[in-house]
């Protein structure tokens, strides 16, 4: 007769006991022991953001630090910048709270201000010729702008043609204006208005 | 006979659909086709459904001036403005609780009751510069009044942080879609929490023009069809960064981006170098210039008196009359420190009742140069309580006058205190408006059960001050009612 290994047997009966094991989970965990070892596999990363949470608004002196970011040169402590800081600190949000921030509308005002401390040179941008001849430079220096507000998302990302799109898209418009003859100064304004107060307020946090 | 075509790579490339694709391709296509239509379809429909910035309010020249005095502190409020049930029944002893000197100097405006002889009294009879006596009582015959009794009585200032002051954009359309805050510092009410405003800390013309002005001035960098244009553009911007950071998913994400983009589009009119300086300079507003400079009244004898302007009431009177031309929202004032009790009826307590009476006597000359309904709410958290009233020497708009001021000695929690509005109406027929709650011979009050809380009193001073200017109600009840308050708004509603 033919008989069964003694060590076969004990494998089979360690299967068994870890089988087992891992298919009657506890029903409860006392506090204190941790918990359960493993739920399971952890979401895709992302899965669990659309729909939930909160956006929030950036206080005051988070506009003040992202328009410096986002911007080659301007100083919250000297020029234009440092005199519109002064003026509308104050009716900046002073909340995170989305629904409740007051002040939101004041950022234009602050980042036109530090708008007019930058320097064409820094994004190569010319100050005089006409707006048509110059829009590559002008689309380019707002996704630079973007670029530096968002970490490169703006011209790496998915939505770079978009981006670029709505930037070109006011560049044309400048320069089609009839109703006032725009400049290179006006426009570059504008496109770092556009910009710098999308990187800045319009991201959601 | 089978004719046979000469077919390239071109053929091959465009005109492949003309094949019977095998089983296999047809799958392949289907399937290709249907994850590219819900790709597509999702995207476009995400693009359509993105949080647009909500519909900005448009830029309207609507009438109606709308103000709210918040007087921080615990003043003597019994000796400001008194209702015909109160004068009715007034007697030695609420008299010298509220601190007035008596029936006997009771005057009329409207359906409320001043004492003559009393620092506010005094002062809103005396009226602003610019106007004879005959003038300014004609202003004061277009007033009306109401309020809520009760559920301001703080001691010490307890209760400054209840919600007390309120806001009107965008309930009230206007040009620039948006209040304006002086000193404001204490929490809103929640409902006004999130609403348009600029705040200065003092109220003068150079401050306000400041906030409603470019810093550099336009000039050669910006102006309103390039700052539009640029808007347009971050707006667009805003729509791409929605797609990219799911913010039309985000409690609140829509709302950032609205109120952004709205105060973008807004910021074009200050691309004119003058816009704010000509709003809140009263010599530079054509309606304000002809009293802008006076420095004389007359009297009810007829007899002229000095009476000229501080830099604070030009910019009151500017102010107030950009809210009743449209132009602004509300104007929303805080006085701090006025908790009375203790202090020197001469040199504390009469010059701030003049103080708030002067700002009073600005907000009904802005209606009457406007031609514009107004309503103003006028209250505290606090209410001290008076051992009579004693004579002082004071100046109004400096006119020297012999006043009888309160003598605030105690505080008065629990005794009496009133949310007040009055109305104005340019035709001569202010509302008919009401007093909540039941006033004892102590001059005490006995809350209306309807008005539960403070909160329900400020909601209800509000929905009033908004129903006569004829602004949206509807959906300020709807703000109030997302928080809790107003459930049944004619309990609030004072007329």
């Amino acid at each position: 007769m033919k008989r069964t290994s003694p060590i076969l047997l004990a494998a089979l009966v360690a299967c068994l006991a870890t089988i087992a094991a891992c298919g009657s989970a506890p029903a409860s965990y006392p506090t204190g022991t941790g918990g359960p070892p493993d739920a399971g596999s952890p979401p895709e990363p992302g899965t669990d953001l659309p729909g939930l949470g909160s956006a929030s608004s950036p206080t005051a002196d988070a506009v003040i630090g992202r328009v410096r970011n986002t911007l080659v040169g301007v100083d919250p402590l000297a020029g234009n910048f440092a005199k519109a800081i002064a003026q509308v600190k104050p009716n900046l949000p002073q909340m995170t709270n989305p629904v409740q921030a007051t002040g939101l509308d004041q950022i234009p005002l602050l980042v036109y201000a530090a708008c007019t401390d930058v320097k064409f040179a820094a994004y190569s941008v010319p100050t005089t010729g006409t707006i048509s001849a110059n829009s590559a430079a002008l689309v380019a220096a707002g996704m630079k702008m973007l670029d530096a507000g968002l970490a490169g998302l703006a011209s790496q990302g998915a939505s770079n043609g978009d981006f670029q799109a709505a930037l070109q898209a006011l560049v044309s418009t400048l320069a089609a204006d009839k109703a006032i003859t725009q400049t290179m100064t006006t426009s570059f304004i504008a496109v770092c208005m556009a910009s710098t107060t999308a990187a800045v307020s319009m991201v959601g946090y | 006979m089978l004719i046979r075509l000469k077919r390239t790579h071109k053929d091959a490339i465009c005109h492949s659909h003309g094949h019977h694709p095998s089983r296999r391709a047809f799958l392949q296509r289907g399937l290709t086709a249907g994850i590219a239509t819900v790709v597509f379809s999702k995207t476009m429909i995400k693009d359509a459904m993105a949080a647009l910035p909500p519909g900005c309010p448009q830029p309207m020249l609507v009438k109606g001036a709308l103000a709210q005095i918040f007087s921080e502190g615990g003043p003597t409020m019994g000796a400001r403005f008194i209702g015909d049930d109160q004068a009715a029944s007034m007697n030695a002893t609420m008299a010298a609780n509220y601190g007035i000197s008596g029936q006997a100097n009771l005057v009329s405006i409207g359906n409320l009751r001043v004492d003559k002889t009393s620092p506010f009294g005094a002062t809103l009879l005396q009226g602003p510069p610019g106007y004879t006596s005959a003038q300014w009582q004609a202003v004061l015959a277009r007033v009306s009044g109401g309020g809520h009794r009760g559920q301001f009585n703080q001691d010490d200032g307890g209760g400054v942080d209840t919600g007390l002051l309120g806001g009107a954009s965008p309930f009230k359309s206007s040009q620039i879609g948006k209040d304006i805050r002086i000193a404001n510092s204490n929490k809103l009410a929640a409902w006004a929490n999130g609403l348009p405003s600029s705040l200065v800390k003092n109220a003068t013309p150079a401050n306000l023009a400041k906030v409603f002005s470019l810093t550099p001035a336009a000039g050669t960098f910006t102006n309103s069809s390039s700052m539009t244009a640029s808007a347009d553009a971050s707006t667009a911007l805003g729509q791409v960064l929605t797609r990219v950071f799911g913010i039309d998913k985000r409690k609140g994400g829509s709302e950032v981006l609205g109120a952004t983009s709205c105060g973008f589009y807004g910021a074009a009119a200050l691309a004119d170098p003058n816009y704010g300086l000509n709003l809140f300079t009263p010599a530079n507003v054509p309606a304000l210039a002809g009293i802008a400079g006076a420095t004389t009244s007359t009297d009810a004898a007829g007899t002229t008196i000095t009476n000229t302007f501080s830099t604070q009431e030009l910019a009151l009177l500017a102010a107030f009359y950009q809210s009743g031309a449209g132009v602004a929202g509300g104007v929303f004032i805080e006085y701090m420190g006025r908790d009375y009790h203790g202090q020197d009826p001469q040199g504390v307590i009469a010059p701030r009742d003049i103080e708030e009476a002067r700002a009073i006597v600005m907000f009904l000359a802005a209606c009457d140069k406007a031609q514009s309904r107004g309503a103003m709410i006028y209250l505290s958290n606090g209410q001290a309580i008076a051992a009579g009233a004693q004579q002082t020497a004071n100046t109004i708009g400096g006119n020297a006058v012999t006043l009888n001021s309160p003598i605030a000695d105690g505080d008065a929690g629990g005794s009496y205190n009133a949310g007040l509005i009055i109305f104005y109406d340019p035709a001569g027929s202010p509302p008919a408006a009401r007093f909540t709650g039941k006033v004892d011979l102590n001059g005490n009050v006995k809350i209306d059960s309807r008005i539960a809380s403070s909160r329900d009193a400020v909601a209800g001073l509000y929905l009033s001050a908004l129903q006569h200017i004829g602004a949206d109600v509807g959906k300020a009840t709807a703000a109030m009612q997302k928080v809790g308050i107003a459930s049944a708004p004619s309990d609030l509603l004072l007329f």
